[in-house]
């Protein structure tokens, strides 16, 4: 009586658990691959997460400038001082949940770090560096 | 008998009545907090959420328009969020708000004057100018006027009360 009661509770738990958010990182990755990227690695994510470039106005900016180097601590924007949540999947499992927010972003912050949109490469090899660090 | 209910009866109605927060009737105070999930979301991720009633339509319009050199900083959308905003900023901007601060707002911009600044409406430059710089520019904690809610307590509500200022140094 009792477990012919169970199995559907236990069910409908199992159901709502698979509804937290996945991480779309793998979705990404292959998406990237398919447009040429290759051999993407966490540690060349990881380089040019610190390189710095300099931008219109002569200022010399990097990933790091806001988000900081270790990427599992809390970053701060240097104007409204608001603290950015580490960009490390293993300590923000809130992150890479949507694909559209994702490409928002990198869009963003490529073209105000970098100067241009990141090719699919650096896309690839900086998620890496999230997904791994 | 009468007296006693009526009178009583009367007070009480327009008691209910006045402290009611329906602005239709009576203007409310400070600015319509911000009531938008989306609008939380996408404007208020890299800085304070600044309320629609602080500014009007016009000035949201223009900053939404150039959302690639945001102050310094890229904040581009799709379109299509960028209409989704839009459409919640000009609804209750302060050109169309009966919220007291945002009618002062208004009523200090002259003829067509677009500020794109929040800390740029005179009325809120006038509310600010005894404010040595030591507690804002000058503070680490502060760094700027733009950040409302460093040292208004209530900001996220939409009051600007100096009962609940407090000066981080």
């Amino acid at each position: 009586m009792i477990i012919r009661l169970l199995i559907p509770v236990l069910f409908f738990f199992s159901t709502v658990a698979s509804l937290e958010a996945q991480s779309v990182i793998p979705e990404l990755l292959e998406k990237y691959r398919i447009e040429g990227a290759s051999s993407c690695m966490a540690e060349t994510g990881k380089t040019l997460w610190t390189k710095e470039f300099k931008s219109k106005d002569g200022s010399m900016r990097s990933c790091a400038s806001c988000h900081g180097v270790n990427i599992k601590e809390t970053g701060k924007h240097a104007k409204s001082m608001k603290l950015i949540e580490a960009m490390a999947q293993s300590v923000n499992k809130n992150r890479y949940t949507k694909v559209k927010k994702v490409e928002k972003w990198f869009k963003r912050n490529c073209k105000w770090t970098l100067g241009r949109i990141c090719s699919v490469q650096e896309k690839c090899d900086y998620l890496m560096f999230f997904k791994e660090s | 008998m009468k007296s006693i209910i009526i009178g009583p009866l009367y007070f009480f109605i327009f008691t209910s009545v006045a402290c009611t927060n329906d602005s239709r009737f009576f203007s409310s105070e400070g600015v319509k907090p911000v009531d938008n999930s989306f609008y939380q979301e996408e404007c208020g991720v890299c800085h304070f959420a600044y309320q629609s009633g602080l500014l009007p339509e016009r000035s949201w319009e223009k900053i939404l328009s150039g959302l690639e050199d945001h102050f310094g900083d890229n904040a581009e959308l799709d379109q299509d969020d960028i209409d989704i905003l839009f459409k919640y900023l000009s609804k209750n901007s302060a050109d169309k708000s009966n919220f007291k601060r945002s009618k002062k707002i208004m009523r200090s911009l002259r003829g067509n004057a677009t500020p794109i600044r929040v800390t740029k409406v005179p009325y809120i430059l006038d509310k600010h100018d005894e404010i040595p710089k030591k507690y804002i520019t000058d503070s680490s904690k502060v760094n700027s006027m733009s950040n409302c809610d460093s040292c208004h307590t209530t900001a996220d509500k939409g009051i600007f009360d100096d009962d609940f200022v407090i000066l981080p140094n």
